[in-house]
């Protein structure tokens, strides 16, 4: 509750297609779950 | 390396140096010279914190590693957007809010004096010996290039970067980080195009990479947990995670980067630049070198790249024996050669048996070689038993003086220069940041004038840019710079992100408790490692966990005071 809480304030600096911190740092875990998806297949496909 | 080489060279080096100077102004106060008067951009910080970390043993060693060793050192850096996150959340408000000049300022709030001086201490101990193996690791280039003792390169990086940084301050530094980068962009970029282009007519990009994971390199994620494997998912993903929010979270020399950021959110979305774009760079940095494995598969390649070592036992009484194992090395090269070119044949025929049989034939040549090549090493080792029998940082250097054309040459070995150069001036500022604020400002001369702790940062820079580069000049008997910087860091950060996560979330903790959490914390640590009870990536886990353990454990024994601890504004 503490790191949701400290995010939740909407920031003017924030990109115009961002709603909210919270999302952004949404983005940034699912492009790490993405890279490892990606690095996955790779490992399997070149083996 | 040809006369057009040595201007490109020459030329990137100054404008870069000229265009840094010029942009950082007049700094009339320690704000503006530490700070740069906090009035970066997001893109300014973005660049500075990547520039900062990927250093030249990033650009030197990397590629090596994935030549020897495969891609699966890119899980080292699976931690960092996690770690990104958590920093953008917790560290960057509170840094922001307090204005601080350095992330130990911090510690004297929550806690007391003495925790702040003993984490700036260990900041100071373990930036000032890994600031020389950052600078020491062009100088080799230099030195393999011109046949010049590395003491001569050593010393003209290490003036260079004390120049501009004394004279501009953290604004020259940003700066030239910002144009540093874009060059380093380009050179890699142009590099990887043209190790692709060198490949043989039948051997494209899809080949070189199919190829190379046939033996064994496309090995990008290892599920198998292993604490004693130093790159796995896991040790990655934890270890990893520790080890990138001790060195952003904790790490003057990242603090002191994204602190210069006009606003929370610039300084927020920096890091989070660096969160999406870190691990897809160092992907590519990494595919660089399996690409240049690709292509030695086809050009022999020295038996062992580090020129210096190979002229050492030449020139002593096993001569002879190393000579015989060249000559076995080439036939054995040219036998894996066409052991390679039957497995390219076989992938066109897409006949899984026949691409099996070609891959089972080739591992063969392949593991005769490399035999061959560990009895070469073996010899040098009898030769001299300090030989480095390691020449990871010697590959890439080795294909790019060979190879490629000129002009490029230049611009690669430019690149190497000027991530060295960035990464090092980040460091001398972020030093003489600690010791000044830290150490001069707070304890030795608390009431002296502006101007007086401005003269004091500069002779801060330039006194360390002098230990530094004393230090380099000690760094060439270490193996892989990159690990050794790495299991250096892994030392010391785990501790001091123990303390910084007490003070944030452990608000009952008090400093004497944490004082001696951490001085105990950091003695275990040093004796796993000694020891190496476990692969070093843990060893940031452990040393934060046992901080708070400790901390925890015996802060009931420690009463409170009744009216508070003292805040002392920075």
């Amino acid at each position: 509750m503490y790191l949701l809480g400290a995010v939740a304030t909407p920031d003017p600096e924030l990109p115009s297609f961002i709603r909210s911190w919270n999302q952004f740092y949404g983005i940034v875990a699912g492009w790490l779950v993405l890279l490892i998806f990606i690095f996955w297949l790779i490992t399997i496909l070149f083996e | 390396m040809s006369l057009t080489d040595w201007i490109v060279l020459a030329a990137t080096l100054l404008v870069i140096v000229i265009y840094g100077v010029w942009k950082s102004g007049i700094n009339k106060n320690i704000d503006q010279f530490l700070m740069g008067g906090r009035s970066m951009r997001w893109y300014h910080v973005g660049l500075s914190v990547m520039a900062t970390q990927a250093s030249a043993i990033t650009f030197l060693s990397a590629p090596g590693q994935a030549y020897s060793d495969g891609m699966r050192f890119v899980q080292f850096y699976l931690g960092l957007p996690v770690a990104m996150i958590v920093l953008c959340v917790t560290f960057v408000p509170i840094f922001h809010k307090l204005k601080v000049y350095t992330a130990y300022e911090f510690l004297e709030n929550r806690f007391d004096l003495k925790t702040r001086a003993l984490t700036s201490f260990l900041f100071l101990i373990q930036r000032g010996l890994s600031t020389g193996i950052t600078i020491y690791a062009p100088s080799i280039i230099l030195s393999t290039i011109l046949n010049i003792n590395t003491v001569y390169t050593t010393l003209f990086i290490g003036s260079l970067v004390i120049f501009y940084t004394v004279y501009g301050g953290t604004k020259a530094v940003s700066y030239t980080q910002l144009l540093q980068m874009s060059i380093i962009f380009l050179g890699m970029f142009f590099a990887g195009v043209l190790v692709v282009h060198l490949l043989p007519g039948n051997v494209g990009f899809g080949k070189a990479v199919k190829l190379a994971g046939k033996l064994g390199r496309m090995n990008v994620i290892d599920w198998k947990f292993d604490p004693d494997n130093r790159y796995n998912i896991w040790s990655g993903l934890i270890g990893g995670f520790f080890l990138q929010l001790s060195y952003f979270g904790t790490d003057q020399s990242q603090v002191g980067r994204y602190l210069t950021g006009s606003s929370v959110g610039q300084s927020r979305m920096g890091l989070i630049m660096n969160g999406l774009l870190k691990i897809p760079m160092q992907f590519l940095i990494l595919l660089i070198g399996i690409l240049v494995f690709a292509f030695y598969q086809f050009k022999r390649p020295p038996m062992f790249f580090n020129r210096y070592e190979v002229e050492q036992v030449k020139s002593s009484s096993y001569s002879a024996q190393y000579n015989k194992l060249e000559t076995q090395y080439a036939t054995a090269f040219e036998q894996r050669k066409s052991k390679s070119e039957a497995l390219i044949k076989a992938f066109d025929t897409k006949d899984q048996a026949q691409i099996a049989q070609a891959q089972s034939a080739l591992k063969v040549a392949d593991k005769q070689t490399t035999d061959i090549r560990k009895e070469a090493i073996g010899i040098m080792k009898k030769n001299n038993a300090k030989a480095n029998g390691d020449d990871t940082n010697y590959v890439f250097l080795n294909f790019v003086t060979h190879y490629l054309p000129r002009g490029l040459i230049g611009l690669l070995v430019a690149i190497i220069f000027l991530a060295s150069m960035g990464s090092t001036a980040s460091a001398l500022n972020s030093l003489a940041s600690t010791s000044v604020v830290d150490i001069y400002k707070r304890i030795i001369n608390p009431d002296a004038s502006d101007k007086n702790y401005l003269d004091a940062s500069r002779l801060a820079t330039v006194f360390w840019g002098v230990v530094c580069v004393g230090m380099a000049l000690y760094a060439s008997k270490v193996g892989n710079l990159l690990e050794f910087v790495n299991q250096l860091g892994s030392y010391i950060y785990g501790t001091i992100l123990g303390v910084f996560v007490v003070a944030f979330y452990l608000k009952k903790v008090r400093g004497n408790a944490v004082f001696i959490a951490a001085v105990v914390t950091e003695i275990v640590i040093c004796i796993l490692g000694y020891f190496e009870v476990v692969a070093y990536l843990w060893l940031n886990a452990i040393g934060c966990i046992l901080v708070i353990l400790i901390a925890v454990g015996i802060n009931p024994l420690f009463p409170q005071k009744v009216a508070g601890q003292k805040v002392r504004p920075s």
